[in-house]
């Protein structure tokens, strides 16, 4: 698999480096990591690069990782980018409501870095 | 002395009578979190080896049940855990990024509390945490009337685990 540029959106810098560690204990190649604090902050990311996947955090402030899902649509260069939600938010009616906004996976912390490449190299795999 | 009047009793002593299923559900939300991310094993230890605390991380949530969970701990405890969370030296971090991780263990032990609960019919909404530094501060609750304290030892240091409810 060729490598990805991933944005990492979460408003821990520590979690950010967390999910980059585990990304590469995955397996995936990582050209580029890019890194927002919340919703807001990834959206200006995405309107000035392409990336090739997106894992956000919901529970941030200034723009949740719901809202900045829905938002993704009308961002014309980054849509069809697989986003998966990381977050502590662990129940049915979240993982309904992200995949309802535009999530393509939701992992929920804490997280393995195994779970990291169940659910993020099937996302993958066909643009490689 | 600082004094911080949020819906938090940190130093004090509790009166109320733990409940198991709370302070179960804390075990093993706490030792989940401290096995996959701080990749080490949390023990029970004894109230009376708490030691004490120079930094908390404490949320607030809302609905049912509504209340603020905190975790406190000695600041070399906490730095041991951002190193391991990290994969790096204590020595190599940053006041912030000590902050930061306890922050979100914080978060991460009230986000598998708050799924444990919902398999049960409840449900509420977890603030952003908040995390304060220092050796002499006293947090007080102001609208909360339960609380649950568990005392884990993590590499020889104590670390609390701290829920306050409201009725």
């Amino acid at each position: 698999m060729a490598s990805i540029r991933a944005l990492i959106v979460d408003d821990s810098a520590v979690m950010r480096k967390i999910v980059e560690r585990s990304l590469r204990q995955a397996g995936i190649g990582l050209d580029q990591v890019l890194e927002a604090s919340n919703g807001s902050d990834a959206l200006d990311v995405l309107r000035r690069q392409k990336v090739d996947l997106v894992l956000s955090d919901i529970n941030m402030p200034v723009m949740d990782g719901l809202e900045f899902v829905r938002q993704i649509a009308g961002v014309e260069s980054a849509r069809g980018v697989p986003v998966v939600m990381i977050t502590t938010e662990g129940s049915e009616s979240h993982v309904v409501e992200a995949i309802s906004c535009g999530a393509r996976g939701y992992i929920r912390k804490p997280f393995t870095p195994e779970q990291v490449k169940e659910h993020v190299l099937p996302l993958l795999e066909p643009r490689s | 002395m600082t004094l911080i009047q949020i819906p938090l009793q940190a130093k004090r002593v509790c009166s109320a009578a733990p409940n198991v299923e709370w302070s179960r559900l804390m075990v093993d939300a706490a030792q989940e979190v401290f096995e996959i991310m701080v990749a080490a094993r949390l023990t029970p230890a004894d109230a009376a080896d708490q030691q004490r605390a120079g930094v908390t991380a404490m949320l607030g949530f809302a609905g049912a049940p509504t209340g603020v969970f905190s975790v406190r701990c000695p600041w070399d405890a906490a730095a041991a855990i951002a190193g391991r969370m990290l994969g790096s030296g204590t020595e190599e971090l940053d006041s912030d990024q000590v902050c930061d991780a306890l922050g979100e263990i914080c978060n991460m032990v009230a986000g598998s509390m708050k799924t444990r609960l919902q398999d049960s019919g409840a449900g509420c909404m977890m603030s952003t945490p908040s995390v304060v530094r220092g050796v002499d501060y006293e947090v007080r609750c102001l609208a909360c009337d339960r609380c649950y304290t568990i005392v884990m030892a993590f590499d020889g240091q104590s670390v609390v685990f701290h829920l306050e409810l409201q009725a």
